[in-house]
């Protein structure tokens, strides 16, 4: 939708007024009571039949406005249905995320309880952080690409860990294997926007890369160099377990379109509640797939 | 806390059209999500510039 269409006929007070219930209850009988009084008792009653002219004027414009007004309406609800739609679309995608990831785990639980043993270690039969992992990387992918209208070959979705002590950092998860992505020990040595979340230990939006590169909080990759625009989330996530300490970036990009408008306040915060939802997510099954680092490798760093 | 680093009008040349149903949409589902998130004591910052002055 153009912009002067949605400011003309969605987005202005003139179109809340005359959209507004109160009025659409209280002026079409009124305006119908004086059409029919005037054509009915137009000859009879003097204080219409001596002023015709005025009663002609007035009738001209409430016949103009109410011709106007239908017209604008009715554009407006066609422009308003086309703002629900897609509305519904996103909260559908949305939903859709969040139900087939109790879904996964709810299959789980069910296949693995009618298993169990005694003595089975049921922490580590029903617990895979790391599959469920993958499919909520998958799912946000979806989202963005159903809700968001993001093209798929834009997106890109990874979990870095690392160990802070000895400096190592890897891919723990990718949401596309097949796709190349700096190396994550050059990320974190650079001034990228997941050393940045790592250093200043606070989640991070940037609407558009270009902002991100002059402020030094964004690493130009190749990739990203030749997209020229884009919009990264980053989410630093660092778990305890027992004084052992897991170090997790989450990171959402998107190169060659914009996951929201750069200059419009409301939208950034909107979208960035949006992604920090999802970040949620991804952080509850960090924790898990830590526990169970902690668990298998004995106590020791990942 | 959450950061939010933003441009600033005509900052950079425009690139891309803004999708109005979309930007809508997504203030809509974001307002949901506040709504039912009342606890939340998260605080959002936006930043225009500066963002790395405290840190490097």
């Amino acid at each position: 939708m153009k912009k002067v269409l949605y400011s003309l006929f969605v987005n202005n007070r003139v179109i809340s007024f005359i959209s507004h219930p109160a009025l659409g209850v209280a002026i079409p009988p009124v305006i119908g009571l004086y059409y029919g009084t005037l054509d009915i008792w137009g000859d009879d009653w003097p204080w219409i039949a001596e002023n015709k002219n005025t009663h002609e004027t007035i009738f001209t414009i409430l016949a103009s406005l109410t011709v106007a007004i239908l017209f604008v309406k009715a554009i407006s609800e066609a422009a308003k249905g086309a703002v629900n739609r897609r509305y519904s679309q996103l909260i559908e995608s949305m939903l859709l995320f969040f139900n087939t990831l109790v879904k996964k785990k709810k299959d789980r639980f069910y296949n693995k309880a009618k298993h169990l043993k005694p003595s089975g270690d049921v922490f580590r039969l029903i617990t895979q952080p790391k599959d469920q992992l993958e499919h909520v990387l998958d799912g946000t992918k979806n989202f963005l690409i159903d809700g968001l209208g993001i093209d798929t070959k834009n997106i890109g979705i990874t979990v870095i860990q690392g160990d802070p002590k000895s400096n190592k950092w890897w891919y723990e998860l990718k949401c596309d294997t097949q796709k190349q992505h700096t190396r994550a020990k050059d990320l974190m040595s650079s001034k990228s926007t997941a050393s940045y979340c790592y250093e200043s230990g606070d989640s991070i939006f940037i609407a558009d890369i270009r902002k991100g590169t002059k402020e030094e909080v964004f690493f130009e990759s190749e990739r990203s160099s030749k997209s020229r625009i884009g919009s990264i989330f980053c989410k630093p996530v660092r778990i305890t377990v027992n004084n052992l300490e897991y170090v997790y970036i989450f990171t959402i990009a998107v190169f060659g379109q914009y996951l929201c408008s750069p200059y419009d306040e409301e939208e950034c915060r909107a979208c960035e509640k949006i992604l920090d939802e999802i970040a949620d997510r991804v952080e509850l099954e960090l924790y898990l797939h830590s526990m169970k680092q902690y668990r298998e490798q004995g106590g020791k760093a990942a | 806390m959450r950061k939010i680093l933003m441009s600033e009008k005509g900052e950079f040349k425009s690139e891309g059209k803004t999708d109005y149903l979309r930007s809508t949409a997504v203030k809509k589902v974001a307002s949901m999500i506040k709504r039912s998130d009342k606890n939340s004591d998260k605080e959002v910052v936006i930043y225009n510039k500066g963002i790395n002055r405290l840190l490097r």
